[in-house]
């Protein structure tokens, strides 16, 4: 009996060393002191419906950028994700009338990740610099974004899709569980599955997984379909909750997408870091924005302090780590 | 053992400036196809018009050509050009109406400008060395703050430049067109003279192993910081040329040069590995760009469809280049114990 | 040989710290001029930190350095270079971009009055050094289009081009071939002898040592031990004073291998590019086969093709008389045959990761279902490793960047043992690994060997190969110049085959 409590004894502190010298601790530390320094500027704020409609807000930009997360821990990054959550906004929406939802979100997915695919291959195959190859195709989808709509969106959200995005079951909102859910999923495969170990050992150095008897290729190629998908998932998500979609709904979470990951300590090198951090950093800047429009600072200034508040967050990483 | 002269002198160009030269070979290839559609290229006014175009993305490419080749990226380029663009327009009436003379004022708001510039890339060095942060990330975030100066000067696209500025930057002198004259500078006076001193051997050397080039007494730091001044210096002088073409400022427009630019630099056969290419090759770059969406405005092609042709472009050039990424020449090196 | 008077370059009471390791514990250093002083020692014993120290990479914590009796400050690899000191390490210090003669001008091209370089001039310059040192290598060819001992001979060329008063020479001889070390000592004797500089010398090879070194001084665990002039001790005396402790100089036994039972690994014709050309030979179950032959002519890239990491264009394999079509590292695996890459650092281990990660990550699938890894049987798994190969760390989560190369060489072998293969391939474990882990590794190939696996095996040390291989292949330019086995095993008939020299005697 002892030893089964000394066990958990043991496996709680080490899990609490773990949290708490973890530099991700910290930014959800920030999450939270930034979120009780606007509690104060704005009293307003105090409330749990605002906590959970900026969490909301927060998680479509947390859920493109689960994507982004694994394609910069690869030492890459995707500029093509805020085209495909364009994109699959927009297939959603012009396909409202049709009977079979189910069928169009999965070919809605199925769209997503053969860009993906299309991404993988030109970086593994065509050898295309991550960069380029991405922002090549976000070229392309643009294009055939345009092709698609024939200038402008139609329709509207169907109402199950609304639903998730805008509603609460038992006062939470069912777009937060999604995204807690999902989070979970993603932390499952990176920390607990021979995928994700891979994924960070190619992160870190190809050279060694090729040795290893990992095949690269396939991994990249896996990594960057999962972000189109989840950029596809993210974009139906927040058509669901604008109502509609519109061409260029994606343009303004392209920068963010990387902020968030890098805010969350994930090196843009790759290799280090993980969807963990991306979380709260995806909430730190919706506190930002909620913050700095309720101040009525317009845009421009918006935009200043946004760059201050990245500089600043990865100045301290920097610092963190020098120690 | 390399017996000297076993290998020609071609092979060992070739070996130094192979990328550059495929870039060279797209360009003709565009060219020919831009003098065929534009049956009338060869008149003054062809000639001239396409100059125009490409000088404000030739020293945008300028600039980020320098920061690449140490093996980074600028992604506040635009950003830089926007905050110019707007000090510009904001400044250039007023200055002319204080010191009474509108050569006075366009003379002391060039200065002022490329002063700017130089200090917003300057600010990006110092965060790059003595933060010790990637480039992309600080100019990621830099660039948030350079574009909400300029909307800060700006908020609605607009401003006034004097009278006569135009005719100053742009315009011909007889049959050459000034912009012509531009490209001219940016190569003889700027590129050439920094890319055969040691500070341009120490770029390419930073760009090539970082490593090598400290412990070969290279003052890495101080370069890198050059590096970025010059970037925001060169910014600047596209912002300038920007302003004289378009009589205004537009903060938001300017996004596009930053990717822009980096498509140029990468078209012209420049490594975002660092170490490899040049400004000679992003003039390729540059004009191959130009060239293309000239083209398609020619053939009549929608808007829209010029991205997806932008984007196969960059595609296409650069699986047939097949450059080699990082960490090949890691392969040389085993490492100590 | 060395004249007796004030050191020209002395450090007193140095420390310096790394993290949570102690590289040095105030050490003491001097050396004479026109002397060739050795500086030998475990891995991590403190040698290649003082070097660091002394040509300006690294700032010593706590004391004090002194040129010609002068206390100075080197806080820069410029200040160093100033004083007239330049080193040479097996990381070169080259620009793979830039042309030889760019390389050895870096930082001091000639340059006219306009601040322009004069790249003619610089040509021409960097002719001349290479001719007065006797090498012969086109200097506008790009660095990284030489091959790496050429690569070295360029950085050699670098240091030597400032004419400097003191060269500090950290393993730079790891992949020269024998004439070219020759060739490199030829010099240090002159700049030594001849023109009265000084030179230190790092090596683990004591051949090499023997044959120029005047003096030498001992580091362990980040001290001083000791200093003497060479000739003092013995080269066993020498050893017992790099370890602390008395070590068996024995190979083990070696077992005699049944010439009738069926080979496990047959090779034929195999051919790669212009680097090998029709290397055939079998290893037999129990048997550990060597490569030999000179550094460079094949050795490294065949065992590549072994593991799958380069593509054969002719040539059958076979496993266990089954062809094999071994077209990547993955399929190796699965034929049951482990490789440890020659470059641990850059193939072998991710640096930035636990140690446990590090061993787990060539077997993944075998802890896993659907794959989800089975965390506790990876923590058992991977703690037995450690434990078995006496891996010095303070727990599995340890950052495999911050073990000895010794250890980190265990983590590598570590890994492939979890793969239970049939075939291990060890491509220069040895280098830049103490003697004492050297020794261990040998114990650990006769045990794998004893336990029936095959084992092709490559070292630079012709000792090692003598001393555990049952045959030796030997390489030159690619092709097999011979077999040795039985009564050939001399390190005479090794050397013959790889220079193909025909000659009565050999000097030593």
């Amino acid at each position: 009996m002892t030893t089964i409590i000394n066990k958990i004894k043991l496996s709680l502190s080490e899990m609490y060393k773990k949290l708490f010298q973890s530099p991700t601790m910290k930014i959800y530390l920030l999450v939270v002191i930034l979120y009780f320094a606007s509690c104060i500027i704005q009293p307003n704020y105090f409330s749990s419906s605002y906590v959970m409609s900026t969490l909301v807000l927060a998680s479509f930009l947390g859920v493109l950028a689960i994507g982004q997360t694994l394609a910069i821990l690869l030492g890459g990054i995707d500029l093509s994700i805020i085209v495909t959550f364009n994109l699959a906004a927009v297939i959603i929406t012009a396909n409202v009338d049709n009977q079979y939802q189910m069928l169009i979100v999965f070919m809605t997915l199925l769209i997503s990740a053969v860009i993906g695919l299309i991404n993988g291959l030109g970086i593994t195959l065509l050898k295309v610099t991550p960069i380029v190859m991405t922002l090549a195709m976000q070229s392309i989808l643009t294009t055939t974004l345009y092709l698609y709509t024939n200038g402008m969106a139609r329709g509207r959200s169907p109402d199950w899709l609304r639903f998730i995005s805008t509603e609460s079951i038992g006062g939470i909102r069912v777009m937060f569980i999604l995204w807690i859910l999902i989070a979970f999923l993603i932390w499952v495969l990176l920390n607990r599955t021979t995928f994700g170990r891979r994924l960070y050992g190619l992160g870190n150095s190809p050279n060694v997984t090729f040795y290893s008897g990992i095949n690269n290729n396939m991994i990249t190629i896996i990594v960057y379909m999962l972000s189109s998908i989840c950029a596809g998932l993210a974009g139906m998500l927040y058509a669901g909750y604008l109502g509609h979609a519109y061409i260029g709904m994606g343009l303004s979470f392209l920068l963010p997408s990387i902020a968030a990951v890098v805010i969350g300590g994930t090196s843009i090198l790759g290799g280090k870091g993980g969807y963990t951090g991306t979380i709260p950093g995806s909430i730190i800047l919706y506190i930002l924005i909620g913050l700095l429009t309720n101040l009525n600072i317009e845009e421009a200034g918006r935009k200043i302090i946004n760059g201050l508040i990245i500089l600043i967050v990865v100045l301290l990483y920097r610092k963190f780590e020098e120690k | 053992m390399k017996n000297k002269g076993s290998q020609s002198t071609l092979k060992i160009f070739w070996a130094k400036n192979r990328e550059t030269m495929i870039g060279y070979t797209f360009m003709i290839i565009v060219f020919a196809l831009y003098i065929n559609a534009q049956i009338n290229f060869f008149s003054p006014y062809g000639i001239k018009s396409t100059f125009d175009q490409l000088l404000t993305l030739l020293y945008a490419g300028l600039g980020q050509t320098f920061v690449v080749l140490i093996g980074g990226v600028d992604l506040s380029i635009g950003s830089m050009i926007a905050l110019s663009n707007s000090l510009a327009v904001v400044i250039m009436v007023p200055l002319a109406d204080y010191l009474g003379s509108d050569l006075g004022g366009i003379i002391t708001a060039i200065v002022i400008v490329l002063l700017a510039g130089s200090l917003a890339g300057l600010i990006n060095g110092l965060l790059v060395v003595y933060g010790r942060l990637q480039p992309i990330i600080v100019t990621l975030a830099t660039s948030f703050i350079y574009t909400g100066i300029g909307m800060y000067l700006v908020p609605k696209p607009g401003g006034l430049i004097v009278k006569g500025y135009s005719q100053i930057m742009t315009g011909s002198i007889g049959v050459i067109p000034k912009s012509f004259l531009w490209l001219v500078i940016a190569l003889v006076f700027i590129w050439i003279p920094i890319r055969r001193s040691r500070f341009g051997q120490s770029i390419y050397a930073i760009g090539g192993n970082e490593y090598s080039a400290f412990t070969s007494g290279i003052n890495v730091q101080k370069t890198k910081l050059i590096v970025f001044m010059l970037s925001g210096l060169f910014c600047a002088m596209a912002a300038l040329l920007l302003t004289s073409f378009t009589g205004s400022g537009d903060p938001t427009k300017c996004e596009t040069f930053t990717l822009n630019a980096i498509a140029a630099v990468v078209l012209g056969g420049t490594s975002l590995a660092g170490g490899r290419g040049g400004f000679v090759g992003t003039i390729a770059g540059v004009i191959i760009f130009s060239l293309i969406l000239g083209l398609l405005v020619f053939w009549r092609v929608p808007t829209f469809f010029q991205e997806a042709v932008k984007g196969s472009i960059l595609i296409f050039a650069l699986s047939v280049g097949i450059l080699e990424k990082i960490k090949f020449h890691k392969r040389y090196y085993p490492t100590e114990d | 040989m060395a004249e007796k008077q004030t050191p020209i370059l002395s450090a007193k009471k140095i420390c310096k710290r790394f993290g949570g390791v102690q590289a040095l514990k105030e050490v003491d250093f001097e050396c004479y001029q026109g002397e060739v002083h050795a500086l030998i020692g475990e891995n991590g014993a403190g040698k290649s930190t003082l070097v660091k120290i002394l040509c300006g990479v690294v700032v010593p914590d706590q004391g004090d350095i002194f040129f010609r009796d002068q206390r100075i400050d080197i806080k820069s690899p410029s200040d160093a270079a100033k004083l007239g000191i330049v080193s040479v390490f097996q990381e070169l210090s080259l620009v793979p971009d830039l042309s030889v003669a760019e390389n050895i001008f870096l930082g001091y091209e000639p340059i006219n009055k306009f601040g322009q370089i004069n790249f003619k001039l610089m040509q021409q310059k960097a002719n001349y050094v290479l001719e007065e040192l006797g090498f012969d290598i086109d200097t506008r060819i790009l660095v990284k289009n030489l091959p790496f001992a050429d690569q070295q001979i360029v950085e050699i060329a670098k240091v030597l081009s400032k004419d400097p008063e003191i060269v500090l020479l950290d393993e730079a001889t790891s992949a020269l071939g024998a004439d070219e070390v020759e060739r490199l000592f030829n010099i240090i004797r002159v700049i030594s002898h001849e023109k009265k500089k000084t030179v230190v010398f790092i090596s683990h090879k004591m051949s090499e040592l023997g044959c120029i070194a005047d003096s030498a001084t001992v580091f362990r665990d980040a001290q001083h031990i000791s200093t003497f002039g060479w000739g003092k001790y013995s080269e066993s005396e020498i050893i017992d004073l790099i370890a602390g402790r008395k070590i068996e100089s024995v190979f083990p036994q070696k077992k005699e291998i049944h010439s009738n039972s069926d080979p496990v690994v047959e090779i034929c014709g195999i051919c790669l590019e212009n680097k090998l050309r029709d290397i055939s030979f079998n290893v037999k179950r129990g048997e550990i086969v060597g490569l030999g032959g000179l550094v460079g002519h094949g050795q490294t890239e065949f065992l590549d093709v072994l593991f799958g990491a380069k593509k054969i264009e002719q040539g059958i394999l076979k496993i266990k008389g089954k062809q094999a079509f071994i077209s990547s590292p993955r399929i190796a695996i699965k034929c049951g045959i482990a490789l440890t890459p020659a470059d641990r650092k850059n193939d072998g281990l991710l640096l930035t990761r636990s140690i446990k990660e590090n061993l787990a990550l060539m077997t993944l699938q075998r802890r896993s279902r659907f794959g989800l890894i089975d965390i506790k049987k990876e923590k058992k798994e991977t703690e037995n490793t450690i434990k078995m190969l006496t891996i010095k760390v303070s727990n599995s989560e340890q950052i495999v960047g911050t073990l000895s190369g010794g250890n980190q060489q265990k983590a590598v072998i570590g890994k492939i043992l979890l793969t239970d293969a049939d075939i291990f391939l060890f491509s220069d474990p040895t280098r830049g690994i103490d003697v004492g882990t050297k020794f261990e590794l040998y114990q650990l190939i006769r045990q794998l060997a004893d336990r029936g696996k095959a084992i092709v095996f490559y070292s630079t040390e012709n000792n090692e190969l003598l001393g555990l291989c049952n045959r030796i292949v030997v390489f030159r330019q690619g092709r097999i110049s011979s077999i040795l086995e039985g009564s050939d095993l001399n390190e005479y008939k090794i050397l013959r085959s790889a220079m193909d020299i025909q000659c009565e005697e050999v000097q030593n």
